[in-house]
């Protein structure tokens, strides 16, 4: 397969999100905090990060759960296992 | 009630509340209620805008929203104390955090504290007849199997989660306070869900999270019981119970809940028709292989497990025998209501 570029993954990680959220696109800034800025609880954050691996196939590790606070830090973690 | 009161609510930015404070605004009566500020929004503005919310043409003129805690003494409000314990004749304590992740300190400052604090304030109110506490049959904790009735609370049970654990806990501190002299009744409602005309919820919580995450496909597999059940009920009549019975002489324990439970099996099951998406095979959680499950999948499941794992009765002959004296009954939670509450998560675009 070929790698996806972070412009691409940025795409589709912002859709995914609104699509469970319903906070639309365009507020979902990079540096967005999701339990501060976004309003998301520790639930909704999680159901985002497990339907994230399953798009990607991908299992983020235990240790990395409590780093996963903003979308930066989703798109960090993503393209780190996804291009691995 | 059968009279229009001065009424001193808490918790009138949450669900039940909400409804409640809707019901007795539009019965004449006249309402003190107890909330606070949030994200730069005012105690009143978010009691009102829930109030319109539920019925955009709810009169407020009998409404006044008073900027306070629950869990500072004197319950943060200065002003106001005197009057209010000079008239209120009837409490209704519904504030409270129900949330299933909280850490034990932050969710008993709040469900504990919180009462204790209405509790004392209670004890200084002149003209009190009742003082009702909003509680939930969850007390009951992780005592499996039984027949939970009105009178039980102290079964030597555990608790699934800190919610339960400071709702039985304030339950205990309640009872302490009928010994003081205060006229009480508790009200233990089940899982509570939009309105039965329509669906409507403000708090797409509880029962609703694990159909939404099951609609993201997340769970190829999930543990739960095919004998286990739920005991769901709808917002409006869980209200409508509470300002029935607000004012009864007697203090008893009543149970909000539904005479007949539904399967797991067959709420789910309902939900994934309506949505279209595939329901995760039931496995006994005896048998469950957690190891297919990465560690996140494990954290979001982990507090909705003992619920799809859940057999214990929610006894309430007594409580609908009295509610049958105003001629009010629990609607039955079957398909039609359940599609209802379905519709209104995809109208308000909650599950697509």
């Amino acid at each position: 397969m070929p790698k996806k570029t972070p412009e691409e993954i940025k795409k589709e990680v912002r859709k995914l999100i609104s699509d469970i959220t319903e906070v639309p696109e365009k507020d979902l800034k990079e540096d967005a905090k999701f339990v501060e800025d976004l309003g998301i609880d520790s639930m909704m954050a999680l159901e985002i990060v497990a339907s994230l691996e399953k798009k990607y196939k991908v299992v983020i590790p235990e240790d990395e759960i409590p780093n996963v606070r903003s979308l930066a830090n989703v798109y960090q973690i993503l393209e780190k296992l996804i291009n691995k | 009630m059968q009279k229009r009161y001065t009424v001193f609510l808490t918790g009138a930015t949450g669900l039940v509340a909400s409804y409640l404070l809707k019901i007795l605004l539009q019965q004449g009566n006249f309402v003190y209620c107890l909330a606070r500020s949030k994200d730069g929004i005012s105690a009143g503005e978010r009691v009102t805008s829930l109030l319109k919310f539920w019925d955009k043409n709810t009169p407020t003129e009998n409404l006044r929203v008073l900027d306070g805690d629950v869990t500072l003494p004197g319950l943060g409000i200065k002003k106001e104390k005197e009057e209010v314990a000079s008239n209120a004749e009837i409490i209704y304590h519904s504030a409270a955090l129900a949330e299933l992740r909280s850490p034990l300190d932050v969710i008993s400052k709040i469900n504990v504290e919180g009462t204790n604090n209405i509790l004392e304030f209670a004890l200084g109110c002149k003209k009190l007849k009742k003082l009702n506490h909003i509680s939930t049959a969850f007390v009951i904790g992780d005592r499996k199997g039984v027949n939970f009735t009105e009178d039980m609370l102290q079964e030597g049970q555990g608790f699934y989660n800190t919610y339960e654990q400071t709702k039985y806990e304030a339950e205990i501190l309640v009872k302490n306070y009928v010994k003081k002299g205060i006229n009480i009744s508790i009200f233990r409602p089940s899982m509570v869900m939009g309105d039965f005309k329509e669906g409507r919820t403000n708090s797409f919580r509880l029962f609703y999270e694990p159909i939404h995450f099951f609609s993201r496909g997340i769970y190829e597999e999930f543990p739960a019981d095919d004998n286990g059940f739920h005991n769901l009920i709808n917002i409006d009549t869980v209200a409508q119970a509470l300002f029935l019975l607000g004012d009864r002489g007697e203090q008893a324990t009543y149970h909000l809940v539904s005479k007949e439970e539904v399967r797991i099996k067959e709420l789910f099951g309902l939900a994934a028709d309506f949505f279209g998406f595939k329901m995760p095979k039931c496995t006994p959680l005896s048998k469950f292989d957690f190891s297919q499950w990465t560690p996140v999948q494990k954290l979001l499941a982990e507090p909705y497990i003992p619920y799809f794992n859940y057999n214990t009765k929610f006894v309430s002959e007594r409580t609908h025998a009295v509610l049958k004296e105003y001629g009010f009954s629990f609607p039955k939670i079957d398909k039609s209501n359940l599609t209802r509450i379905f519709e209104y998560c995809r109208r308000r675009g909650y599950i697509k």
